[in-house]
């Protein structure tokens, strides 16, 4: 598999934790803020989804690319919050591009580890013979869902999702033409974590009901069956367990240095676990990369986005990357890639 | 890592000095004593090679309490 384009779309209305500190304690947002470092977001208006932000990426890329549409043969979207319960988002994708009616389309869902696991799906297929290019759409809009707007943040319990997450879509482009670009793979999950990141309510075992969008006052720190809960304490101590012997394990079957890495893209989770894991692991900081700051947490479009955003000189030339996702399963993965250029376009924004 | 160690560490934390910590002051009295606290905290038991569950954290009432969720190993 060799990765050819890689390229990311953000909604235009940038969200600052400004409008916060009229509604809450200053000391409540300042250690929200300092500890996750989001300084500023993106927002998505009502109406759109991670597959319009996703698809809005992916179209300068294919042109970018010199692409025929019709040559891509797979196109996979990762994203927790599809446009519909069915069919999957991947098939609006795959009509808007214009993909060919011989085409591998489906739906993956996952969140903070969605991009590497991706990758390593759509190596399998590449590497089965059956498809020769392949589009991985990676994108994230629960906005209005899973958290509140900005503008209509009220409750204490919503103020760190909603300073932390941010809504991108992005599009890889993989091919099984040319020399591969993978130097190792590893992945895994952990059940036991399922309830550590979590949106209880809306599927098929906690059906919605009206009475779980009703939010009493006494109960106004307490998160609702229909909200986004994370447990922070307990995810830290999960990729503190888990994340350095990844990029270890990954280190020793490329018989890679750390040194040898050009570039370091962890998910953005957040700064301060960011900085932690890359400690920890001893990354040097250098060529750590991040992007948290200016677009908080986008799920599994984050380390494409900080790929697009803060990959700069690294496009253009050889590059040894070093990409690890991390979250929501729980589920870890991670790819050693060595790229000779990467095709991208402006990060796009609507 | 000694007592004092773990004090200025808990200090920091808490976002208070440490000559205001004693064993028996009560942690919930404190503003900062949130998941974020029990978060920093695991870093620091952790950069001192000390595994803790990060549950056990949260139930402590006293610093005292936190010194014994170590097993001794704050001496």
């Amino acid at each position: 598999m060799r990765l050819v384009g890689v390229s990311a779309c953000v909604p235009k209305n940038i969200i600052k934790p400004d409008l916060a500190y009229e509604k809450f304690k200053p000391f409540d947002v300042d250690r929200i803020v300092g500890n996750t470092g989001v300084l500023q977001k993106r927002e998505a208006s009502p109406g759109v989804t991670a597959s319009d932000l996703c698809i809005a990426a992916a179209k300068p890329l294919i042109e970018a690319l010199g692409w025929d549409p019709k040559t891509i043969d797979a196109v996979i979207l990762v994203t927790m919050l599809g446009d519909h319960y069915l069919p999957s988002s991947a098939h609006r994708a795959h009509e808007q591009l214009g993909l060919p009616d011989r085409c591998m389309v489906f739906d993956m869902n996952l969140g903070c580890s969605g991009w590497t696991h991706g990758m390593l799906v759509i190596q399998g297929l590449l590497a089965s013979g059956g498809i020769r290019r392949a589009l991985l759409l990676c994108g994230e809009m629960v906005t209005g869902f899973m958290k509140p707007y900005a503008a209509e943040l009220e409750h204490r319990s919503d103020l760190a999702n909603t300073l932390l997450i941010g809504d991108a879509g992005t599009a890889t482009a993989l091919t099984s033409e040319g020399e591969t670009s993978v130097r190792a793979v590893d992945f895994g999950a952990d059940g036991t974590g399922f309830g550590q990141i979590i949106v209880q309510a809306g599927g098929s075992r906690y059906p919605w009901t009206p009475q779980m969008f009703e939010r009493r006052e006494e109960e106004d720190e307490t998160r609702r069956p229909i909200d986004l809960t994370l447990h922070g304490p307990q995810i830290l101590a999960f990729a503190m367990k888990r994340v350095p012997g990844l990029l270890q394990s990954l280190l020793d079957k490329a018989g890679w240095t750390r040194d040898d890495v050009d570039a370091y893209v962890f998910h953005q989770a957040n700064k301060f676990m960011i900085n932690f894991l890359a400690k920890r692991a001893k990354v040097p900081e250098a060529k750590l990369l991040m992007s948290i700051e200016e677009f908080g947490n986008t799920s599994s479009a984050s380390i494409p986005l900080t790929i697009v955003t803060r990959g700069g000189a690294h496009l253009e030339r050889p590059t040894k990357w070093a990409t690890m996702g991390f979250g929501v399963g729980l589920s870890w993965s991670g790819l050693l890639l060595e790229t000779d250029r990467i095709t991208t376009v402006p990060l796009v924004e609507i | 890592m000694t007592k004092a160690e773990f004090i200025s560490a808990l200090a920091e934390v808490l976002e208070t000095a440490p000559e205001k910590l004693t064993t028996s002051t009560d942690l919930t009295g404190f503003e900062c004593w949130d998941s974020t606290a029990v978060i920093n905290l695991l870093v620091v038991f952790d950069e001192h090679g000390i595994k803790i569950e990060e549950d056990k954290i949260r139930d402590c009432k006293t610093v005292q309490d936190l010194m014994d969720l170590t097993g001794g190993k704050i001496q």
